[in-house]
């Protein structure tokens, strides 16, 4: 969506009364803009908020479409994209006595782009990322990055790179002086840094934390200060390991959503590479999913079409595996499988909607059911 | 408190580096610390310590105002160092110029320098409060009178000094010690020995506080000293006894240089220097134009004496020295023996003990007990501890003397720091940087062979460093460095390389400077080329804040080649 069009888009949130949705795109909108003046606006707003806990949704509602407002006669120029980000062709890097090897590894990421990195533990993920973000190297293959000849050395080009590992490191001192000081290292000086700070932390719920010290944040809270840093480091691509981990599933949807809504800035695109354990919630999300196993790749993509006959099902039951197979033998390839706490039922000559009718006219009991057929979970439960 | 924080952001927001350097505030803490220090010395300075401190110079080093000094900077650089360690820029991968480390060095330079300005600034308060006990020209009065009526006080105890002579006959009766017939023979044979030391050009004496003569002898001397056994202190004593062989070889020197062939002339001054006590401020008397002074007195004015003596009698009392000096008695007896005192010599046996050799003891017994006397151990003490101390308070010796010779080391550290930065982000400049470490290890190895002194544990030290920075250049060159090696050979050669500098520049000193940096007593020579003219416990305690310094410093620089 261009910049332009985003406005409107706004607007229709608020319309429809999903207001986060709409604050977090007005925010974006805002941020995009880079407009010092828009950002002292929504900083009064947050302020204003605070001040007056008791104020109506309509008195919020106005304020925010005020800026709306301004936002619509702003006029900018849209960031040119680029082909690719980083691409990588059979990339292999094996350690030492044979222990493990990933690879060979090919893929590229475009800005805007999301791609998921699952698997099982022990499988590869962190170290394709570590090697991504230049802190271990590889033993074969290519690895390109479209701005490299601008960087005199490997710490240069890690400036732009921005990798958060599954444990973040400690802060030290109030989370505002952190951002600030990682903002000027950026170039944001002067009162522009001030504002760009509030808005970060605006955007990343960290307002009314402002003052607190790292340690005093809980976990989910780290992890949007992580990205309130990463993202006034304005990385071309953002490599994340495991950033769901520690976060329940409300905080993992709001950083995913944050994480989508961040890459797909219509300003300024970035391509973000992220690893999790959180199957379905990725897969919702990203682009691309890629499946590693013993440090093999598997594209999500790829596999589906290769694969994309055969239906996958997770079926949580009260009934026994008799009763089940009773009511599917008229399904002629049926393979029934059970994990000690759901079945994996799998065909190729019929899909989802076929199983779950024989399950419901054979009078089984069904408490959790899902078509996994697309999601990299059947790699998971398959051989 | 609002303004603080607004000064805070704006460096946050403008100056990062300054921000997070705390190099303002660390400015401020040093400054803070030589205003407390200060205070201290003005505190610390009074009469009573004037007259007892054996040298009011080391109170700082003596008592526990170092050790106050040392932990407060090593609190301040832990707790900047673990400051400055956290989320720092380097270590987070955030943009940085090419001259940040450059520029940080710089920024902690002058927190650093003003914080090793602590021990001048103590000193200053002493100055000061000096200044109020006692003015220049009280000083100076004190001065005159106590050289003027030195040789005509009767004192209790064996040393006698001028007055054991007999007057007017100038010097005839030469004192007696121990070694004194070797005097006589190579007094006799001084010509012969003269010749053998024509060559002795760099021989030299410099006038130090108030024209008091200290001997500094220019390496070759100091070379022939040594042979028998003996160095100077910093300050220019002996301590300790000469062989015969030197013994004879500093008489001829000061024959030849200070007595216009008259051997006797100065063979009290050098026979006491040696072999008692070697606080040259008893020796003002013996200066030629006093003592002329002093004979004019004996022969044509006697009554000068007895004013002198009330002048000395009404000053002491004026700086509380206890005495029971009585001038009239004393002049009395003077005169009644026409300014002959008798001789009483003592020889020194080998435990350390002595005994009367020959005089009138009974006779001086008799005047001491009637007149008791003047008591040398307080009150000449206390007198010429108040005297040498005020000149010392007044001409700051410590500053320019030793403050200036440990800021050029610190300045020499600030330099190695400069230069090890020089290094970063060029691996050429790195490979480049060992071999030539190596080369002044080898040059520094060969400069300690040719010093005049020599110490196997130092000695040991330089080739070690040697050897490593010419091992890591080595496998450097031949690309033998895995990284894991080449972190600790860097992380080594920071706590190495300033201590091997500092050894280098301490041996250079000694080779081509007037000052050593040893003491001499009964265990031998002991040399400590890189420290501060301390013992070695304080030079661990001082090398330690450098050390710490270095550590934090490069600390970041370590996380920075070990991620690269």
């Amino acid at each position: 969506m261009v910049l332009q069009q985003r406005p409107q888009e706004i607007r229709e949130h608020f319309a429809h009364k999903d207001f986060d949705l709409a604050y977090s795109t007005l925010l974006d909108c805002v941020l995009d803009s880079e407009n010092l003046a828009l950002f002292e606006r929504i900083i009064a707003n947050e302020h204003w908020k605070e001040q007056h806990p008791e104020h109506t949704s309509e008195d919020w509602l106005q304020k925010c479409e005020a800026i709306v407002d301004a936002l619509e006669e702003l006029h900018l120029p849209e960031k040119r994209r680029n082909e690719f980000l980083l691409n990588c062709e059979r990339l292999v890097k094996t350690y030492p006595r044979g222990a493990f090897k990933l690879g060979p590894i090919s893929f590229s990421i475009r800005p805007g782009q999301l791609i998921g990195l699952v698997g099982e533990n022990g499988n590869g993920k962190t170290t394709l990322l570590r090697i991504l973000a230049k802190e271990i190297g590889y033993d074969e293959g290519d690895l390109h990055y479209h701005n490299e000849g601008d960087f005199q050395n490997d710490y240069d080009h890690r400036t732009k790179l921005v990798y958060i590992p599954q444990r973040t490191q400690k802060w030290y001192g109030k989370i505002r002086t952190n951002l600030r000081f990682c903002a000027t290292h950026y170039g944001i000086m002067g009162r522009h840094n001030e504002l760009l700070v509030e808005m970060m932390m605006i955007r990343f719920g960290l307002f009314k934390f402002r003052d607190l010290n790292w340690s005093e944040l809980s976990s989910g809270y780290k992890m949007r200060f992580e990205l309130a840093r990463t993202f006034l480091r304005r990385p071309e691509i953002l490599l994340l390991d495991e950033p769901l981990a520690n976060l329940d599933v409300f905080a993992q949807q709001i950083v995913l959503n944050d994480l989508r809504s961040l890459a797909k800035s219509s300003y300024n695109p970035i391509g973000i590479i992220l690893s999790s354990q959180q199957l379905f919630e990725v897969e919702k999300v990203a682009d691309e999913v890629l499946f590693l196993k013993n440090g093999a790749p598997k594209l999500l993509e790829n596999e589906n079409q290769n694969a994309a006959t055969k239906c996958f099902i997770e079926l949580e039951t009260t009934a026994n595996r008799e009763a089940i197979h009773t009511v599917l033998s008229a399904i002629a390839d049926v393979e029934i499988h059970f994990n000690g706490g759901m079945y994996v039922i799998s065909s190729a000559s019929t899909n989802a909607n076929g199983i779950l009718e024989k399950l419901i006219v054979g009078h089984v009991p069904v408490n959790y059911f899902r078509d996994i057929s697309g999601s990299s979970k059947r790699f998971f439960v398959s051989n | 408190m609002n303004t603080y924080k607004k000064f805070s952001t704006y460096l946050l927001t403008h100056q990062p580096l300054l921000w997070h350097s705390m190099a303002i505030q660390l400015t401020l803490v040093a400054v803070l610390l030589n205003i407390l220090f200060y205070g201290m010395g003005f505190l610390r300075m009074n009469l009573f310590t004037l007259k007892n401190s054996y040298n009011i110079e080391n109170l700082f080093f003596n008592e526990t105002f170092s050790l106050f000094w040392i932990i407060s900077g090593i609190i301040i650089l832990i707790i900047w160092g673990a400051y400055f360690y956290r989320n720092n820029a380097a270590k987070n991968f955030y943009p940085i110029s090419r001259w940040y480390f450059h520029k940080l060095a710089v920024l902690l330079f002058i927190p650093a320098l003003i914080y090793f300005m602590v021990p001048f600034s103590f000193f200053r308060g002493v100055t000061h409060q000096t200044q109020q006990i006692i003015s220049k020209k009280t000083l100076f009065d004190l001065e005159y009178n106590y050289v003027h009526a030195r040789p005509f006080l009767i004192c209790q105890t064996a040393d006698y000094n001028c007055v054991n002579r007999k007057f007017p006959q100038n010097y005839k009766n030469i004192d007696y010690w121990s070694s004194n017939d070797y005097y006589k023979e190579y007094y006799n044979q001084k010509n012969q020995l003269l010749n053998v030391y024509d060559h002795l050009e760099n021989a030299k004496a410099e006038p130090i506080n108030g024209g008091l003569y200290a001997y500094r002898v220019e390496s070759r001397i100091e070379t022939t000293i040594k042979n028998g056994d003996t160095c100077y202190n910093s300050r220019n004593y002996f301590v300790n006894a000469l062989t015969l062989d030197a013994l004879t070889d500093f008489h001829q020197f000061h024959v030849k240089n200070f007595s216009n062939g008259e051997f006797l002339n100065n063979i009290q001054y050098t026979s006491t220097r040696f072999f008692g006590d070697y606080d040259y401020e008893e020796f003002y008397f013996l200066k030629d134009s006093i003592l002329t002074k002093i004979h004019n007195w004996i022969d044509n004015e006697p009554s000068k004496i007895l004013e002198t003596l009330n002048d000395f009698k009404n000053l002491i009392d004026q700086f509380e020295v206890y005495n029971t000096l009585q001038p009239d008695k004393n002049y009395e007896y003077l005169r009644a023996n026409d300014f002959i005192v008798h001789r009483r010599v003592t020889k020194q046996v080998s435990n350390g003990g002595s005994y009367y050799l020959e005089g009138d003891v009974d006779d001086l017994q008799t005047v001491n007990e009637k007149m008791r006397g003047f008591s040398q151990s307080v009150a000449f003490d206390d007198l010429q501890n108040l005297i040498k101390n005020a000149n010392n308070a007044y001409h700051a010796p410590f500053f320019y003397d030793q403050f200036l010779k440990y800021l050029f080391r610190f300045l020499a550290l600030a330099g190695v720091l400069l230069l090890l930065y020089f290094e970063w982000g060029s691996i050429l400049a790195f490979v480049i940087s060992i071999p030539v470490a190596g080369a002044f290890a080898i040059l520094g190895t060969l400069l300690f062979a040719l010093a005049p002194r020599s110490d196997s544990f130092a000695l040991l030290i330089i080739v070690l460093f040697g050897a490593f920075f010419l091992v890591m250049a080595y496998l450097a060159l031949k690309g033998r460095l895995k990284p894991m090696v080449g972190n600790i050979a860097i992380t080594l050669s920071y706590f190495m390389f300033p201590l091997w500098v500092l050894i280098i520049l301490g041996y250079i000193q000694v080779a081509f400077s007037y000052y050593d940096y040893g003491t001499c007593d009964a265990y031998g020579v002991t040399v400590y080329p890189f420290e501060f003219n301390a013992e070695p416990v304080s030079t661990i305690l001082l090398y330690a804040p450098f050390v710490l310094f270095f550590i934090s410093l490069f600390a970041v620089k370590k996380v920075l080649a070990k991620k690269e």
